[in-house]
């Protein structure tokens, strides 16, 4: 049996059913894990007090953000490489629940900003370039919707999201590139972790209830893709396939 | 525990929460309606054969 049988739409579909509840119950458990340990286990910051407890969700809605985007750009390479219908598709399953955590991390930025910081917002690099992360997703999803013919409009959006990666390694070295009001690389990938063992472990828990949550959604979503493309097919005098009619009463 | 702190660190939870459950609801109303689509469709195959 060969994995890229599962490259097809047709037969990724029942897969995708399949899989989404072996990624939302980790997605639930690693939620609950995470926020005890940020919000009861965890001690009080010495300096912030309680507000730190912002930067649990704060942290895994920012990488989420930008992890998302990075996904759906290598969505959009194979999309545009090789032609595959499933990759357009999986991009566009990806892009809402990227914005909705980006906007999060805007949010929840914002409000640990005012407390901090004492202003809502300042035009630094890492927040404006994340700001733009966020118009690549408004942008994306905007033509997506604006382009009626899905191959056209898969292959336009691939293309816009592979311009938009390049806002990636900005928003990642904005700290370090340029003099910014935020902070610098707290938990980075070649250093170990500023902060306390327990702040760490809530921060990775919660970013591993993010990542479960978006497989599961993203896998869900698709599903609905898929089945809007056929039954659109459909309404056009096709016959109905035997793969969505079994479905039909489901779901 | 101030009560700015307690508005700070509800707003920024509420949100997040508010967001997911959002986005779940959402998709389930999106299954509902491809259900009632494909319930609609396989009746109109069903009657045309």
């Amino acid at each position: 049996m060969s994995v890229f049988k599962y490259s097809s739409p047709v037969a990724f579909y029942p897969l995708a059913g399949k899989l989404a509840p072996w990624f939302a119950a980790p997605a639930l458990l690693l939620g609950v894990v995470g926020l005890y340990f940020g919000l009861v286990l965890a001690p009080v910051d010495f300096q912030q007090g309680e507000i730190y407890r912002i930067l649990f969700i704060h942290i895994p809605t920012a990488w989420m953000g930008m992890f998302i985007y990075l996904v759906m750009a290598g969505y959009a390479l194979l999309a545009l490489i090789f032609n595959t219908r499933l990759s357009a598709m999986m991009m566009r399953a990806l892009a809402p629940t990227g914005a909705i955590f980006t906007a999060l991390a805007l949010w929840t930025g914002a409000l640990w900003g005012n407390l901090t910081w004492g202003t809502w917002w300042a035009w630094d690099a890492r927040n404006t370039s994340t700001l733009i992360l966020l118009f690549l997703y408004f942008g994306y999803m905007a033509l997506m919707n604006a382009i009626e013919d899905p191959r056209r409009a898969d292959k336009a959006g691939a293309l816009l999201v592979l311009v938009g990666s390049i806002n990636i390694p900005i928003i990642y070295f904005s700290v370090k590139w340029w003099n910014t009001l935020h902070q610098g690389i707290t938990i980075g990938a070649t250093s170990s972790p500023k902060m306390a063992p327990i702040m760490t472990a809530a921060v990775f828990a919660m970013v591993f209830a993010c990542w479960m949550y978006t497989i599961a959604v993203a896998l869900i979503r698709v599903r609905h893709i898929i089945a809007e493309r056929e039954l659109a097919r459909l309404q056009n005098g096709a016959s109905v396939p035997a793969w969505l009619q079994s479905d039909a009463k489901g779901n | 525990m101030s009560s700015r702190e307690l508005i700070y660190l509800s707003a920024a939870f509420g949100g997040f929460f508010l967001c997911l459950a959002l986005e779940i609801i959402t998709l389930r109303m999106g299954a509902k309606r491809l259900a009632a689509l494909k319930r609609d469709l396989s009746l109109t195959t069903t009657e045309r054969k």
